[in-house]
């Protein structure tokens, strides 16, 4: 049987935060949100050539499913300075139906057009919050029909694989 | 949170990862306006990795996908092989997706928590200030290296009374289903009984 230790320990850090000075809490996310705000236009631009490069990828017969997934990832990180979630939403479900046919091999173009033309929507555009959160209902919709696909092919292989 | 509360990060020092140079930048910007301006960064964990041979730190915040090694492995190997201050060092991963088959190492590298991307400077302090407040216990396995993973049940949190998930029990009790028992019979659950032989 595997020995398990168990122990506290106190980091440095909580001592050096309970020290005199410094600032209080409010005062802090009022500073971290200045931050974030000074960083717009450059979170946008990143969003705008995040996006280019996945509709450039999507335009092509053949390319790396991954390299769509990276710029995906691109876009939810540059949304921090968003205060909606809907495009890093969007961008997150890209990801999952990524993931799930990186599982199966198999990845229908139709979706990721799909998850790409709501996030053009999403992105610099006035719909309400109503509208957006229509299309993210849909773009689970779409995950969750490629995932229902994919296993009923994988069902369909199996049963096949039996009887022969 | 209480905006009220005074924190001091400017002696604490961080080490940052993350391969993509906007959202390294910009994560470090949350930092330093928080105070913490002790900040080494690194564009990869293998570089990170030979920074924390030489150096320990007070926090450590990696991006949970990267090339070559990603974040949950840099962690996995700070716990074991991160030497004997270093490896006790607080580790948030910071990730924008989590893939299905990526989730269980992510449970497993050690990590204090995992939070997903866009940051927001409030939930980024806040996992600092969880991190400082040391409250949960460190455990050593075979299996497993890091903080304790296991959340006891102590109700809603008291932001959200009415809980966070469709089964969470309300925070108010219901009337009693029976009498409560008598003394005599409480008594008697406990009352020394002469063995019959």
């Amino acid at each position: 049987m595997s020995v398990v230790k168990k122990y506290h320990v106190k980091p440095r850090l909580a001592t050096l935060i309970k020290q005199s000075g410094g600032m209080y809490v409010g005062e802090a996310l009022k500073r971290g949100q200045a931050v974030i705000e000074e960083h717009l236009e450059d979170c946008l631009s990143e969003i705008d050539l995040a996006m280019a490069a996945m509709e450039a990828l999507a335009a092509k017969a053949d390319y790396d499913i991954e390299e769509m997934y990276t710029a995906s990832t691109r876009v939810i990180a540059a949304c921090a300075v968003l205060s909606d979630e809907s495009l890093a939403q969007a961008a997150r479900s890209l990801c999952d139906l990524i993931d799930r046919a990186s599982e199966t091999g198999k990845i229908n173009p139709m979706s990721v057009q799909v998850h790409l033309a709501s996030m053009k929507l999403l992105h610099r555009s006035e719909a309400g919050p109503d509208e957006r959160a229509q299309i993210i209902k849909g773009l689970a919709l779409v995950v969750e029909k490629q995932e229902r696909q994919a296993q009923a092919q994988a069902e369909a292989a199996a049963a096949k694989a039996a009887k022969s | 949170m209480q905006t009220s509360t005074k924190i001091n990060l400017e002696k604490a020092t961080a080490l940052v990862i993350d391969d993509n140079q906007q959202a390294l930048d910009l994560l470090c910007g949350v930092l330093a306006s928080f105070g913490l301006r002790e900040q080494v960064r690194c564009n990869s964990a293998l570089e990170a990795k030979e920074i924390c041979k030489r150096q320990t730190f007070d926090l450590i915040l990696t991006d949970g996908a990267m090339p070559e090694m990603d974040g949950y492995e840099f962690v996995h190997w700070l716990r074991r092989e991160g030497g004997d201050q270093g490896r006790l060092t607080p580790a948030i991963v910071i990730t924008a997706h989590t893939r299905k088959s990526h989730v269980m190492k992510a449970r497993d590298c050690g990590a204090n928590f995992i939070i997903a991307k866009p940051i927001t400077p409030t939930i980024i302090l806040q996992r600092i200030l969880w991190v400082a407040q040391a409250s949960r216990m460190f455990i050593e396995a075979d299996t497993f290296i890091g903080p304790d993973r296991r959340f006891k049940q102590l109700g809603p949190p008291a932001e959200f009374p009415d809980g966070r998930r469709k089964d969470d029990k309300p925070i108010e009790l219901g009337a009693a289903q029976e009498p409560n028992m008598s003394q005599e019979e409480l008594d008697n659950m406990i009352k020394a009984q002469k063995a019959a032989l």
